[in-house]
Parts: structure tokens; C-alpha cells; sequence
């Protein structure tokens, strides 16, 4: 046999998996081999029938595909339009609000304007790739598992209707995607800053003793919250339950942020310094919106749960 | 003309899916291999790809409805497929659907549904 039937038969077996492809591939070469010889028992010439058996049995990929059952999708049908309409809502609301205060920052801080502009589309389109790509894979495990439940369908798996309590699935994922956004804000922050110290070196916003205790705790309550989420969705609706946690997660950011603003341990005091003396002390601004965001977020659970029983 | 040969294609396609299934497993109640089946299923006037049936056979023999066996005697070792119980009744099932599902269509040609 030639080259070509052992590339084809390579690349079929490449997403097979392991254990099946002794088997598949003893087959595949067999039923190769016996179209081959049937097409040069009709005088064909030996090298021009492997190529046209290859070519019928078409893309190898497509091959394994149909073997392994796999789809040849990353999203189907079924979840495209949520999809779709939650990476519009994400590139449209999340990349020109972080480019305009990422931006505001920095002029405040004085920086040169052009340098901001640039630095703002730089920005810009890191945030459109990393919106599409985890928006994108975190779809993508969602129609996996889908399909590996299986869909045994029944009355019974109806969905009840859409009420109050119950939870969607783009309001999962768009929680999902904001909690990994904020965890990936932090540790970004401890390297870059809008502002920059005379020897080039970015100032953190953030006071670097944050990261001895409190920012692990914090980012371990946000990735408790992200589990949240995802148990959230499987149970479906808000329960009494689902909401004292959902109050107790709130509580375990809320305390220690507000704590830290209060005593002024969060905010780098160098950053702080950097900002011209017009700039008002937000720390009052955070510490309510923080206060204002828990209380509605908690209560919101509560009267959720309440509305879906 | 109303359809074009794109379209007779498509649909008929569609209209031969599962005949392909309930051929093999009527054919298969004799033993054969891949390429073996190929050909007779192409003589007996079944259209199917390469592509489409030996992955099937898998599937079929995953189910349950198909059982298989290496033969390495010949120069070219080959699994051999065979109808299992299960997949003969199977077979019968289909096939009496087959039957009927024609007969209502005969019905519904000559307008006396």
C-alpha cells in the first residue's frame, strides 16, 4: 500500500479515541484495501483507484466524526441565539465602558492624550478577543454536557414557564462571565495600571498587601460564587436555600471590602498620591455602591425564591 | 420544471435515511464485511456512502442490533458482521412499518384516505 492510505488513515484516527483505534484502523485499512483491489480488478491502475477510494470516503475528519458520534460543531442550534445575543450584549456594553474609564483614569492622571487613545484600543480589542473566546468555550461546555445527559425527553423535563424565580441560562452565563472578568481584573492589577511611575514601572491600584490574605480570600469568595451560579442554574429556580447562600456569599465579600476601604488598606497609597488633587476621595462612592449592590443582589434572591414557590 | 436535481437530490436523501439501517440489517442476517456490504447494498439498488455506512455498522453494533468477529484467515484480515437476535426483530418491526407506511402512502396517492 502507498503513502496515501496511511496519511488518510492517520489523520481519521487522530480524534479517535485510543482505545477504539486498533479496531477502526484494522478496519478501515481492510475496507480501503478491498475497494482498492475491486476497482484494479476492473483494469484500473493501482495508484489513481486509491486516490479516487480516498476521495470518495471524503474528508477524514468527517470520517472519525461519524465514528466517535462527536458533532461537528462548537454550538448548536439549540443554544446559537442565546449564544449570540449574550456575546452582542457583552462586546456592546463591557468594552467601550472599561475603554471609557480605563481611559478617564489615565487623562486624569494627566497622561498624554495620544498614548490613551492608543492604549484604549489596545485594550479594547484584547477585551473583544477575551469576550468572545471565554463567552464562546463556556457555550461550548454547556453543549457538551447537554448532550451527555442525553435527551431522554418527557413531559416531565418540560420547562416550567418562565417566572420570576426561575433562573435562565444567559443570566448564568452572563454572571459566570462578569465573576471571571473581575477575578482576572485582580490579578491583572497587580502588574498593570492606567498609571505609571517616573522609572516606567506601573503603580498598582491596589495596595500590594492586599495580596498576603485579603485578595486571596476575596477571589476564593468569587470563585464560591461562580459555583453558585452553576448549582443556581442546575436546581432552576431561586430557593430559600439557594438565597442564604446567596446572602451569606454577598456578606463575605461585603464585610471585608468595606472594611479594607474603610481603613483605607485597599487602595495603593502611591496610586492614591498619583491622582491630582481634583480628584475627589471616591473611597465613599465604592463603599456605598458595594453596600447598595449586596443589599439589592440578597434581598433580590429572597424575593425571588418567594415569587417561584 | 418545478425542482431542480439539487433538490430531488436533497430530498431524496432524506427519504432514503432510514432505509439504509433496515437494508443492513436485512442483509447481514448472512454475514459480511464492510466493503462486502458496500457492494451488495449498491447492486440491490441502496445508494449509501462509504462514509456513512461503516461508522453505521458501529453504531449498529454498539446497540446491540449487530454482532462482529475478526476473520484472519483470509489475506486480508476483516470483521465480520452479522444480524443479531435482537436486531432481527428489529428488522421485522421496520420492516412491517415500511409496509404499512407504503400502503398509506398508495392510499393517500389514490385520494381515499
Amino acid at each position: 500500500m502507498t503513502g496515501l492510505t496511511d496519511r488518510y488513515v492517520g489523520a481519521a484516527l487522530r480524534s479517535i479515541p485510543e482505545r477504539q483505534r486498533a479496531d477502526i484502523e484494522a478496519e478501515l485499512r481492510a475496507s480501503i484495501g478491498d475497494a482498492v483491489e475491486a476497482k484494479v480488478d476492473n483494469g484500473e491502475e493501482a495508484r489513481s483507484a486509491e486516490k479516487e477510494v480516498l476521495t470518495a470516503l471524503g474528508d477524514p475528519d468527517r470520517l472519525a466524526a461519524g465514528y466517535t458520534g462527536r458533532p461537528g460543531y462548537l454550538i448548536g442550534p439549540e443554544h446559537f441565539f442565546d449564544y449570540k445575543r449574550l456575546l452582542t450584549v457583552l462586546l456592546i456594553t463591557v468594552v467601550p465602558i472599561v475603554m471609557a474609564i480605563t481611559a478617564a483614569i489615565q487623562v486624569i492622571a494627566g497622561e498624554d492624550v495620544g498614548s490613551v487613545i492608543g492604549e484604549a484600543i489596545g485594550l479594547g480589542i484584547s477585551l473583544v478577543v477575551h469576550i468572545g473566546f471565554w463567552t464562546t468555550l463556556i457555550f461550548h461546555f454547556v453543549e457538551r454536557s447537554d448532550q451527555e445527559i442525553g435527551a431522554e425527553w418527557s413531559v416531565e423535563r418540560l420547562p416550567a414557564l418562565p417566572t420570576a424565580g426561575s433562573i435562565k441560562l444567559g443570566e448564568t452565563i452572563t454572571s459566570v462571565v462578569f465573576l471571571v472578568f473581575a477575578i482576572t481584573a485582580i490579578f491583572l492589577s497587580r502588574n498593570r495600571s492606567p498609571i505609571t511611575a517616573a522609572d516606567g514601572n506601573a503603580i498598582p491600584i491596589f495596595a500590594p498587601s492586599m495580596w498576603g490574605f485579603w485578595f486571596p480570600f476575596l477571589i476564593g469568595v468569587l470563585v464560591a460564587e461562580i459555583v453558585f451560579e452553576v448549582v443556581k442554574y442546575r436546581v432552576g429556580r431561586w430557593t430559600r436555600g439557594l438565597a442564604s447562600v446567596n446572602l451569606a456569599l454577598n456578606v463575605l465579600f461585603a464585610i471585608p471590602a468595606v472594611y479594607l476601604l474603610a481603613t483605607d488598606r485597599m487602595f495603593n497609597p502611591e496610586f492614591v498620591a498619583e491622582l491630582p488633587a481634583a480628584v475627589p476621595d471616591f473611597t465613599w462612592v465604592i463603599t456605598a455602591a458595594i453596600v447598595i449592590t449586596t443589599l439589592v443582589d440578597a434581598i433580590q434572591g429572597f424575593r425571588r425564591a418567594y415569587q417561584a414557590r | 420544471m418545478t425542482y431542480d436535481d439539487a433538490q430531488l437530490e436533497a430530498h431524496l436523501k432524506e427519504l432514503r435515511r432510514g432505509s439504509v439501517l433496515l437494508a443492513c440489517l436485512l442483509v447481514l442476517r448472512t454475514p459480511g464485511y464492510g466493503y462486502g456490504l458496500l457492494e451488495k447494498l449498491d447492486e440491490a439498488g441502496v445508494e449509501v456512502d462509504a462514509n456513512t455506512l461503516y461508522p453505521m455498522l458501529r453504531r449498529l453494533e454498539k446497540q446491540g442490533l449487530l454482532t462482529s468477529q475478526w476473520d484472519t484467515d483470509g489475506a486480508r484480515p476483516r470483521k465480520y458482521y452479522a444480524t443479531s437476535a435482537q436486531g432481527i426483530e428489529l428488522a421485522r418491526e421496520l420492516m412491517s412499518s415500511w409496509l404499512d407506511m407504503t400502503q398509506t402512502l398508495e392510499d393517500l396517492d389514490r385520494g381515499d384516505s
